[in-house]
């Protein structure tokens, strides 16, 4: 997952408007908080996964966000963006 | 325009040695830099160095070396792919310091090509080694010209610094006392050094009038906060009255009172917002005298990216109903090699997120306080001056054992623990993390890149 593709995509999107949403100020140190998903994800019953009903508008677009938080797990100079996105893929895969 | 070049001391020794190989033949290496360039100093930090050897020689002498050009273009190309500058070193084994006619020919043609493989914003510099040490340097500029390189900073267990343009440091009698201890040449170099003090409370202001008293020449202070008259019980230069004011304003305002000449430049805003953190690439070292995770988390990335050294310092009093329990304090030297805060356990990420998240929207970070996400604020902590003395002073300490290493060659130490409630000290030496970005070479001089330290930042 660390391909050079990879890592222009993560580029691009921190150099864009969205890096302020998602990435708090002090970033890598200080961490990201919940995360948000468009088009909208729910389970093949088509009920809400847990916490994540909620809904927010960003750049003209609703999102379905997924209150997840990493209180006491992020490792401050080990975590970054890789760390992220395995937490959110593996929060998605879960199915819960 | 000042420029420099700033070694790890293991790349250093390895050129070193390597240079001194072949006793009596000139040999040469290459060496790739990252810059760091602010609008008073293009800094080269030293990542890679790639020794000229084996079929790339085609003749040496104690007096010239010819090399294969496929050499350095393999270097040129390495700088470029890792958008670095490029430096060229070579010995001059029969001991004439300076760069010959010779070279001046040379160099005008490989800087040419330089200029055209490498598209790095920056400079590319050429060094001359004798006896083991640089003797002459100088950054060719894209014009063809050339200017001096004015220092070399050489950074591990003891910081050197050489000086390429010889000047006539006078010094003045006041540090006659100091000088009888360490020496003329240790009290020139505390004149040429350019310190800088991040946060200028209890510990902060004390390391300021030591560093001006001891002579330093130019100090660099950030404080964001205006002193409060509960300060002046541990704040050295304040006075009652002095409510309001921005601490750097006394800082600034003791240092000219002592009147030793010291110049003196205060920014009064913290070092969370880029512009005031990126004008520390100016400094030879960097006492961290603030209480904040938030900034000290930024130091820690700061010490790594740009080699330069950071004495971390603070107190913690542990008071229950008034009565002391424990008084403990630190001074952590923060460089590419020693472990970080992070390794050592002394920040956590969800402090730092909540100061971030304070400092740059103060409603929000409450209502996430309110609903738990983040820890609540605590209470101002205890603070007492000859606790905080004690510490400033012992940062001062290890910054001049780093200098002259009065504290002994095998030292390795480095934090310096004060038990002070048990009248102990102990010193300790603790290696990265497995993963941490200290430890990972990569980062060692990353120097300039965008965004800045690969961090994101408080709106301006």
């Amino acid at each position: 997952m660390c391909s050079n593709r990879a890592s222009r995509r993560i580029r691009k999107l921190l150099s864009s408007s969205i890096r302020r949403k998602i990435l708090p100020a002090g970033y890598p140190n200080s961490h990201p908080d919940m995360f948000w998903t468009y088009p909208d994800v729910k389970r093949t019953n088509g009920t809400w996964p847990a916490a994540s009903e909620h809904h927010a508008v960003y750049g003209n677009r609703n999102w379905q966000r997924w209150s997840r938080h990493y209180q006491g797990q992020w490792r401050a100079g080990i975590d970054n963006f890789r760390s992220y996105f395995a937490a959110v893929r593996h929060e998605i895969g879960k199915g819960l | 325009m000042r420029y420099s070049v700033t070694f790890f001391e293991r790349d250093f020794n390895a050129l070193s040695q390597h240079l001194a190989a072949t006793p009596g033949l000139e040999q040469a290496a290459y060496l790739v830099c990252r810059a760091a360039i602010t609008s008073s100093e293009a800094r080269l930090i030293v990542r890679d160095v790639l020794p000229v050897d084996g079929t790339d020689i085609l003749a040496n002498s104690s007096h010239h070396m010819k090399i294969a050009s496929r050499s350095f273009i393999r270097a040129m190309k390495k700088a470029d792919r890792q958008k670095s500058c490029f430096l060229f070193v070579h010995s001059h084994p029969d001991g004439y310091p300076d760069h010959s006619a010779q070279d001046d020919v040379e160099e005008r043609e490989l800087f040419s090509t330089a200029y055209n493989r490498i598209r790095t914003a920056g400079v590319h510099a050429s060094l001359v080694f004798m006896n083991g040490a640089p003797s002459s340097g100088r950054v060719w500029l894209e014009d063809g010209s050339h200017v001096s390189l004015e220092r070399i900073r050489i950074i591990g267990n003891r910081f050197r610094f050489i000086f390429l343009r010889q000047q006539q440091v006078y010094i003045p009698e006041f540090f006659d006392r100091q000088v009888r201890a360490f020496g003329p040449d240790v009290q020139r170099l505390l004149q040429e050094l350019r310190v800088g003090i991040v946060g200028v409370g209890g510990t902060g202001s004390c390391v300021a009038e030591q560093l001006v008293r001891l002579g330093v020449g130019s100090v660099l202070i950030a404080d964001g906060e205006n002193f409060e008259a509960t300060n002046v019980n541990r704040v050295y230069g304040s006075r009652v009255v002095d409510a309001d004011l921005p601490k750097v304003k006394l800082a600034e305002r003791m240092g000219a009172d002592i009147g030793l000449g010291t110049k003196i430049d205060v920014i009064p805003k913290p070092i969370t917002f880029e512009s005031v953190l990126s004008e520390f690439r100016t400094c030879d070292v960097i006492f961290g005298c603030t209480d904040d995770e938030f900034g000290r988390s930024l130091l820690t990335r700061f010490a790594v990216y740009y080699g330069i050294p950071v004495f971390d310092m603070g107190v913690k009093i542990h008071s229950e109903s008034q009565t002391v329990r424990s008084i403990q304090g630190r001074v952590t030297t923060l460089m590419p090699g020693t472990a970080c805060l992070n390794c050592r356990g002394r920040l956590l990420s969800e402090r730092i997120n909540a100061e971030a998240r304070r400092a740059v929207n103060p409603e929000a970070a409450a209502e996430l306080e309110e609903e738990g996400y983040i820890p609540e604020l605590e209470d101002p902590a205890p603070a007492v001056v000859p606790f905080t003395t004690a510490v400033a002073a012992s940062a001062v300490g290890e910054f001049l054992h780093r200098l002259t290493g009065f504290l002994g060659d095998d030292r390795r130490s480095s934090e310096v623990l004060h038990l002070i409630d048990h009248t102990r000290i102990r010193t300790n030496h603790v290696f990265p993390r497995d993963g941490c970005f200290c430890g990972d070479a990569t980062f060692w001089g990353r120097a300039d890149v965008k965004p800045f330290l690969d961090t994101t930042w408080r709106p301006e």
